[in-house]
């Protein structure tokens, strides 16, 4: 157990959240190795979202231990090794350009101005909005604030990436290449993608769970769920 | 012969064994000190990240930033007739200035006040209202830098106010700063946002706990209307709610404020009002720092951290 702790990059144990009188989360189990991929998915309101607010530190369980990267997961987010995408379409400063709040966002992750700014530009050629970068978020698209979003959770190369329907809003048509990018940009990071499309999650994880009303179900695995050779979405 | 050799051997070696450890005992201090060090500086990055981000908010409102400060001067030119109706003989609780510089003063540095404990007790309503908490703390941001940094700019601008006023005080109303302490009221300005700091610090945990934005700022602005001296002096007061003024935070800076500005008051005239002010500030600032805390646990607890 002492090895598994350490060995994880997550490692839930008997995680369990309450809102009230409602258990959202009921004693989750969970370990990820550095650089393995999890795809989950499941109904409306089963608690996925607040799986990955857990794991990123933004809500304290109310049973059970979390550990990220073998400490604390409000350790690992103040360190910058997370990164989390969940609603991008309406988390923006809305009247400041996308640049500006990227840029931002990266100096509080302790990005230099010169290393930001070329990361910023990387980042918004690849997932297609480099022509917006200069527009105020209320100006832009729901499709390209997602996209903006996963810059975001990814400027700053963190270990665990959390990404919550990551295309939600995006066009089907740039879907396949966004998702070439997001692999590419993925690749040795931990990485939890949430998402109602199994189409999706078989194209970016060989390890799938499913979370039902707080309890999670996993397949026994039968190989490396780390990422793989890329495949259409 | 030996044994003496091997003997003093073995106390070599002990010796430096123990310089060895105090080395890397100074080395793990020193670590230490590095440690907090990064901390304090990445800590001070965020602060500036946040401004900054503030303040380019502000300038995309254009020109509407600067009109709001002009209207404030403008402001001023009711309480200028109203002063008329108060003799400036020496008969009154006012200053020998009059009324006029009195209340401009008060209003300067009540700006700065009221800008503060807005912003404290705001800043995390208005990131959840705007989506941009979670994302901000899952950037790395930490609370603190959010509340520090996101005070900058709203005290920032009530300090431009207050010179605006001063600037109009002087030329529309011929107020005097020629023998103004400006150290000192520099001070007087800092030791007042200090002791004032816990009180927007407590809106921002009852807004964590209640969800209501602006519940702390109402009632000290009441309070500080009735009993911080802006509009009148304290003296008028009755006795009790009079001695209560006296450990009022914006009262004692006014007091060392409008000295240092009207009557050239230094350091020492002020100490009484400026130690009252820091010692309020020692008392308050530790159980407010843990009243936010606790409302911080308790929302990250429940999942509220971010609802509106």
């Amino acid at each position: 157990m002492a090895d598994a702790l350490q060995m994880d990059a997550v490692r839930l144990a008997g995680v369990s959240v309450r809102f009230g009188a409602r258990s959202v989360l009921a004693s989750v189990e969970l370990g990820l190795e550095p650089g393995e991929a999890l795809g989950l998915s499941g109904p409306n309101g089963a608690g996925k979202s607040t799986l990955l607010r857990v794991i990123a530190g933004l809500l304290a369980p109310a049973g059970g231990t979390v550990r990220v990267l073998g400490g604390a997961p409000e350790a690992a987010r103040a360190g910058g090794l997370i990164g989390w995408c969940a609603g991008g379409e309406a988390s923006w400063t809305r009247r400041l350009s996308l640049g500006r709040c990227l840029a931002f966002h990266a100096t509080v992750a302790g990005l230099g101005s010169r290393k930001a700014s070329a990361r910023i530009h990387d980042l918004a050629e690849r997932f297609g909005f480099r022509d917006h970068l200069d527009l105020s978020a209320d100006r832009c698209s729901t499709g390209i604030r997602q996209r903006a979003a996963l810059a975001r959770a990814l400027l700053h190369r963190p270990q665990i990436v959390l990404l919550d329907e990551p295309l939600r809003g995006v066009d089907a048509a740039s879907r396949d290449a966004l998702v070439t990018e997001l692999r590419d940009e993925l690749e040795g990071r931990t990485t939890i993608w949430v998402s109602h499309s199994p189409a999706e999650l078989a194209a970016v994880s060989r390890r799938a769970a499913t979370l039902t009303e707080g309890v999670l179900h996993e397949p026994p695995r039968l190989c490396s769920a780390a990422w793989s050779a890329p495949s259409a979405a | 012969m030996q044994r003496r050799v091997v003997g003093a051997e073995r106390r070599v070696i002990g010796a430096e064994r123990r310089v060895v450890g105090a080395e890397r005992r100074v080395i793990g201090a020193g670590r230490r000190v590095i440690g907090a060090e990064r901390r304090v500086i990445g800590l001070l990055r965020q602060c500036a990240a946040v401004a900054l981000r503030d303040a380019a908010l502000q300038r995309s409102y254009g020109v509407s930033v600067a009109l709001g400060a002009l209207s404030g001067a403008l402001g001023l030119v009711g309480y200028h007739f109203i002063g008329r109706l108060v003799p400036a003989d020496g008969s009154s609780a006012l200053p020998p200035a009059g009324y006029f510089p009195f209340v401009c003063t008060g209003l300067m540095l009540h700006g700065m006040v009221a800008a503060l404990l807005g912003a404290l007790g705001g800043v995390l309503a208005r990131e959840a209202a705007e989506g941009t908490l979670e994302p901000a703390l899952a950037s790395g941001a930490a609370p603190t830098a959010l509340l520090a940094g996101g005070a900058v700019v709203p005290v920032g601008l009530a300090l431009v106010q207050a010179l605006v006023y001063a600037g109009a005080g002087s030329v529309l109303f011929d107020v005097a700063w020629s023998q103004a302490h400006l150290a000192v009221a520099a001070l007087a300005i800092v030791a007042t946002l200090v002791a004032c700091a816990p009180i927007g610090l407590a809106g921002a945990a009852l807004w964590l706990v209640l969800r209501r934005p602006g519940l702390v700022t109402t009632l000290t602005a009441f309070a500080f209307g009735l009993l911080g001296g802006v509009y009148f002096p304290v003296d008028l007061l009755p006795a009790p709610l009079r001695a209560i003024a006296g450990w009022v935070p914006l009262a004692l800076g006014l007091e060392a404020f409008r000295g240092a500005l009207l009557a050239g008051a230094g350091v020492v005239d002020c100490a009484p009002a400026l130690l009252r002010l820091f010692l309020i500030a020692a008392l308050t600032l530790p159980p407010s720092i843990w009243l936010l805390r606790r409302a911080w646990r308790s929302a990250r607890e429940h999942g509220s951290l971010a609802l509106v």
